[in-house]
């Protein structure tokens, strides 16, 4: 009878529940067939406890009360768990780049905020939990980032309405500004926090009038990306236009020389050259087919760029114009603090770079082309700054097989005391609107200007977007071997199943 | 412990001698299989598709469109079809953990033997679950066989493997308490199929209860707690859900018993 009961309850379950969900409502029927089902399951409970008391002596009876008392302790055991388990929060992130867990860049901002940032959040808790699982790290991550979480029910129908059709809402309030984030990740959650706790502190000096790419420009070839980037950061960015001036001006801790069309002034170089001695510190953008500028005091140094591209056609961007020219690179001296962070598996594109000459041990290389690469020679001999013929590729260096250096560095004790430090990189197209944001650029970048700007300290990988499952295409042999597989395993297990039931036969 | 062995022995060699276990595997290995080569082979259109566009230069190069990768379009989907194959072989193959002890009168003979109800009941519950871990380990085959070959991010892999296995441990005790209540086998996997499709998704009904229910509905959903899995994220609330969900099954069946042996 007890089983019987217990069979109804569970169609009553079965079709209450089937019923709301098809109709999407707790509809009369739906809930009857819900009520009937708890009356069904209760009576089974109680007519199975009175058909043992009925068939059992008093001794029995003791066991039947400690058989219900068991029940009563699995419910109670089961439900403190299920009470636990949603007041535990600790998680571990098993992907490889940790998307889900806060960069150490982010958590660091966060603990340096100088400002308290109230942060607004307003979803519905059905569709966004991964949303508030990552703005609730930012708010465990620091005590001046206050979060409030808003749930639909708690706004007007007008603003409900509007959530509807928008989605999940995050906005920060802070010293009277408002901002709205506009889209829930760690990387543009991060960079609105960024604004608000903006703190103007090295500047750094694009030099002008050369034909160099614009910090204002926004198109492919524009610096407008790694111009807001810098600002975000904290750094001070402006013009320079060195032959109009006596000297580099006095603030100007970095200046930054990217990649210009035309050479420079005898002028200039002579003022660039007094800024390095005063300690002053370089950072160098070269471009294959340009003058490279300051040549001959970068050539003083033992650093040279060759007038040639890289190419490399087994790790080059996918659908690239010419095949090859924009190589994926994932080389880096482990031990330098412009690549720390960098791996094997956190990989910078470049788009037309020249390979560098380092001469003697003051320079340091630390990201280089992959073993796959070449070097593709001008068609006409090309020419450095300073008008002269372009450097003869050295002895060591063969044309067709790689790593060739890309990117830099040198420090050197000047007269005064000071430390003067020079990035140079072999290419300016992957510091531009069009490839900063792509792979690990922007962390290349922005690593050589806090190396430059003597804060090695703040050196760190920024958040990336959460989409880094990129895979390419499944080759057809590989697809075919997946066919063979996948037929293979349930035809074996059937194989075996027959052999067993076989077999048992026979017994 | 060892009489608990000697169950987990008897009911193994019971299970893979008849052919519910066979056809329980083939089925999920042949489904899987279906799924996988489907998700694969969708994937590999669309990228093909993004070549051709990219060669007429109808989209820059290098502009991938988010979540257009393997993970996301064959790992994810492979894995809620797993789980899904999983609610629907489970009761299958607990359903006849009691209700066939007393099918074929071997019940009495085996609530006589001198082993207490928690020996039978773990027995049969880790034979269950030894089992399935057979069941994941073979729909884990060709994602891993994928990881080595497109170089995957093996952590979200492993992740969902986990979450499987927890899947697997809630629902076999969900299938062991009905057929320790069920008298036949058919009931006590319908049964074992309507509480497991109630407690799987309770999303739907957060459009007609309040905001506290809501949170309590979403907590108590099975998928809620899946989701994290298949993403790389282990939760330590999801891992005490799942075994809280399979203990207090496993604890009602061994009461279930125990009245039982009372009769």
């Amino acid at each position: 009878m007890a089983g019987f009961l217990f069979s109804l309850a569970c169609v009553a379950l079965a079709f209450g529940l089937g019923g709301a969900y098809l109709s999407k409502q707790a509809g009369p029927a739906a809930i009857g067939n819900l009520i009937m089902a708890g009356i069904l399951i209760v009576s089974a409970i109680v007519v199975s406890v009175v058909s043992v008391q009925r068939k059992q002596s008093g001794l029995s009876r003791k066991a039947v009360v400690r058989a219900l008392i068991h029940t009563g302790i699995a419910i109670i055991v089961t439900a403190a768990i299920l009470l636990a388990a949603s007041r535990i929060t600790h998680e571990w992130d098993l992907t490889e780049p940790r998307i889900y867990t806060l960069s150490e860049f982010t958590r660091k901002v966060l603990e340096d905020l100088p400002v308290d940032i109230d942060a607004v959040y307003v979803g519905d808790p059905a569709v966004s939990g991964q949303e508030r699982l990552l703005i609730e790290r930012f708010a465990q991550a620091s005590d001046r980032f206050r979060l409030k979480i808003v749930s639909p029910q708690e706004l007007s129908p007008e603003a409900a309405r509007q959530l509807e059709r928008s989605g999940s809402q995050l906005v920060f309030y802070s010293g009277g500004r408002a901002r709205k984030v506009p889209a829930m990740s760690e990387r543009v959650i991060l960079q609105t926090v960024l604004d608000f706790s903006m703190r103007a502190s090295t500047k750094l000096c694009f030099l002008r009038g050369h034909g160099e790419p614009s910090l204002d420009g926004h198109g492919e070839r524009g610096l407008s990306s790694l111009h807001g980037l810098l600002t975000r950061e904290g750094f001070q960015t402006t013009d320079l236009l060195l032959a109009a001036q006596p000297d580099v001006p006095e603030d100007c801790e970095i200046v930054v020389v990217a990649a210009p069309e035309k050479e420079l002034l005898p002028a200039e170089r002579d003022r660039l050259k007094s800024f390095l001695d005063k300690g002053g510190r370089l950072l160098v953008f070269s471009e294959p087919g340009r003058p490279l500028e300051p040549a001959k005091l970068l050539e003083e140094q033992g650093i040279s760029a060759f007038d040639a591209l890289v190419v490399d056609e087994e790790s080059s961007l996918f659908g690239s114009e010419a095949k090859g020219t924009e190589p994926i690179v994932n080389r880096f001296t482990s031990y330098h603090p412009v690549v720390q962070g960098l791996t094997e598996r956190t990989a910078v594109v470049f788009s037309g770079a020249r390979p560098l000459i380092l001469k003697g041990s003051d320079p340091k290389g630390f990201v280089y082309s992959g073993r796959t690469s070449r070097i593709e020679m001008p068609a006409e001999g090309g020419t450095r700054g300073d008008g002269e013929e372009t450097a003869p590729l050295p002895q060591w260096m063969r044309r067709d097989k790689g790593p060739f250096p890309l990117g830099a560095s040198l420090e050197r004790s000047t007269e005064s005391g000071n430390e003067a430090r020079i990035v140079l990189f072999g290419d300016v197209d992957f510091a531009t609107n069009r490839l900063l944001g792509a792979l690990y650029n922007e962390d290349l970048v922005m690593n050589a200007v806090y190396y430059l700007a003597n804060r090695e300290d703040q050196i760190q990988i920024r958040p990336k977007a959460e989409d880094l499952y990129q895979a390419p295409l499944i080759p057809e042999k590989t697809f075919a071997a997946f066919h063979s597989i996948a037929l293979l395993i349930p035809e074996a297990i059937l194989i075996l199943g027959l052999v067993a039931s076989f077999r048992r036969r026979r017994l | 412990m060892r009489a608990t062995l000697t169950v987990v022995r008897k009911e193994l060699t019971g299970l893979f001698a008849s052919p519910i276990a066979y056809i329980a595997l083939t089925a999920m290995a042949l489904s899987m299989s279906l799924f996988f080569l489907d998700n694969l082979k969708a994937f590999n259109t669309q990228i093909m598709l993004l070549q051709t566009r990219t060669a007429f230069n109808q989209i820059g190069a290098g502009m991938m469109p988010p979540g257009l990768n393997l993970f996301e379009q064959v790992l994810l989907p492979t894995v809620t079809d797993t789980a899904l194959v999983l609610l629907a072989i489970i009761p299958l193959i607990t359903m006849g953990m009691f209700c066939e002890e007393r099918t074929r009168r071997t019940d009495e003979l085996l609530l006589t033997l001198p082993l207490s109800n928690t020996q039978i009941a773990a027995g049969k519950f880790l034979a269950t679950f030894v089992f399935l871990v057979a069941v994941v380990a073979i729909a884990s085959l060709l994602p891993a066989i994928s990881a080595a070959h497109t170089e995957l991010d093996m952590g979200p892999i492993l992740a969902s493997l986990m979450g499987l296995l927890l899947l697997s441990f809630a629902l076999a005790s969900i299938g062991l308490l009905c057929s320790a209540l069920a008298d036949s086998q058919l009931v006590a996997a319908l049964s074992a199929y309507a509480v497991s499709m109630a407690i799987l998704d309770f999303s739907w009904m957060m459009e007609f209860t309040g905001d506290t229910a809501d949170r309590v509905l979403q907590y108590l959903s099975l998928m809620t707690h899946m989701g994290g899995f298949p993403r790389g994220i282990i939760s330590l609330t999801d891992i005490v859900y799942f075994t809280g969900l399979g203990l207090g099954g496993f604890l009602l069946a061994r009461v279930s018993l125990a009245l039982e042996r009372i009769n």
